[in-house]
């Protein structure tokens, strides 16, 4: 199995000052599904926006982040933005076109592929994400749980090898979030998931990185990690429901 | 206008609405309005008949495309504030009341017109015709930027409007333009930071 995005030693500053991550390290192979968890402020979204090159604000040298081997720089930024595909926090700011089908088409309009190419794109996109019949209706009509699809078949229809989702749970309905994790289940992509929503991180992702302060503070199988109530309390976390009731070696609550 | 809490999803509402002006394609209606606006702006006023005719044809139109009456001067009220306010410097010049009367019936038949164009044709439809006409695409990135982000704003100011109101315990209307001011300034804020997310988004998805 290659190797999918390697980090080592990641330092970054916000320009007013804030440090937000302070020597970050870590290995994620082809196909893994990782949750990244960690109190609000531990440096999640910052890390992942790293990971398609939108942080730092410049990129003059090489950054310590190899995506399939191909170390982030100034000249192969955007041939990065196409493998790393980002489902940004709120819908509303990726969902920046009038209508579904013309969000779906974006990335692919910006590949400069053909109009044809566009189309069978964009339809499998939706498709994928159970959105069709939708594709004329502007972001405004659709509800919670679809703005979410329809910025997912957005990332999607660009072809990346890499999905990063940054709390695609937050703000739908128990039945929104059994669905579209159900949803992320089905893509057979390398997925890094950045989530409040343990359980789940405890479900569905075969790693755990716990993040804080901008360090990474534990790491490995979810279904350990997770259970270990010292480290989740210590972090601002708790032990998720699922493991309470699903742990493997018997019932750790 | 701040106080006017609207639900973002109803400024549109209309335009879904189904009647045979509804079903018509969005290309004829924008040429039947383009001329009609350039017909009234031509036609001098003294023309009683033609205005009389536009008048009737405005009014048929409204009606058969089952938008409420009130709903649609509800929607005109501002512009024609806007309107009465500019035509009201004509009234010194030469023919002064000729020249007001001129441009209040004139103006009011092309703000009908498009405020009915506006309200029996979705935009998305409205904005596919401006693009096949081959107008610059920087102009129909900024009408389609403008569309999306009008419901997420107007929702923005409503749920900050809403906090306001279930905090605010005293009748003052200095207190209340300090607060319409703040929260004004509150919403460029957050504009700011939404378009900086927005580029964001565009940037991953491989805009250059």
């Amino acid at each position: 199995m290659s190797v999918a995005i390697e980090v080592e030693d990641l330092h970054y500053r916000y320009p007013d000052g804030t440090v937000a991550l302070r020597g970050i390290s870590f290995i994620i192979e082809e196909g893994q599904c990782v949750g990244l968890v960690g109190p609000n402020g531990a440096g999640k979204s910052t890390l992942l926006q790293h990971l398609n090159g939108l942080l730092p604000e410049k990129v003059d040298d090489q950054l310590p982040i190899r995506i399939f081997g191909q170390a982030i720089g100034p000249d192969n930024i955007y041939e990065i933005r196409r493998q790393v595909g980002v489902m940004f926090q709120d819908p509303n700011d990726q969902l920046f076109c009038p209508t579904v089908f013309e969000d779906v088409a974006f990335g692919p309009r910006q590949q400069m592929l053909s109009d044809k190419q566009v189309d069978e794109r964009v339809t499998d996109a939706i498709q994928r994400v159970g959105l069709r019949g939708l594709e004329n209706r502007p972001p405004h009509r659709l509800s919670g749980g679809e703005k979410r699809r329809a910025c997912l078949a957005g990332v999607l229809a660009c072809d990346p090898r890499i999905l990063v989702l940054d709390e695609p749970t937050a703000d739908l309905d128990p039945r929104g979030r059994r669905e579209f994790k159900e949803l992320i289940r089905t893509i057979e992509l390398t997925r890094i998931i950045a989530t409040h929503d343990l359980d789940m991180v405890a479900e569905l992702c075969t790693h755990v990185m716990v993040i804080d302060g901008g360090r990474v503070v534990g790491a490995g199988d979810p279904r350990l990690v997770l259970a270990d109530e010292e480290l989740m309390l210590n972090h601002g976390l708790e032990v998720p429901h699922y493991l309470r009731h699903h742990h493997p070696h018997g019932d750790v609550g | 206008m701040l106080r006017n809490t609207v639900e973002a999803r109803y400024l549109d509402h209309y335009s879904y609405l189904n009647s045979p002006i509804h079903r018509l394609g969005a290309h004829t209606k924008l040429a039947i309005a383009i001329a009609m606006v350039f017909l009234v702006l031509l036609i001098p006023i003294w023309w009683y008949w033609f205005h009389a005719v536009v008048w009737l044809m405005l009014l048929v139109t409204a009606l058969v495309s089952r938008i409420p009456l009130g709903g649609l001067l509800k929607r005109l009220r501002w512009v024609w504030v806007v309107l009465l306010v500019i035509s009201l410097g004509r009234l010194w010049q030469e023919d002064g009341l000729y020249r007001f009367l001129s441009a209040i019936i004139k103006g009011s038949e092309c703000l009908v017109t498009m405020v009915l164009l506006a309200n029996t044709t979705r935009f998305t439809d409205l904005l596919q015709v401006i693009a096949a006409l081959q107008a610059p695409r920087i102009f129909v990135t900024t009408l389609s930027l403008m569309y999306r982000y009008l419901f997420v704003l107007t929702d923005e100011k409503n749920r900050m409007l809403r906090a306001r109101r279930s905090r605010t315990f005293r009748q003052s209307n200095w207190w209340v333009w300090l607060l319409q001011s703040n929260l004004i300034a509150n919403l460029f804020v957050r504009c700011a930071e939404r378009a900086s997310r927005i580029h964001a988004a565009m940037l991953s998805r491989g805009m250059q």
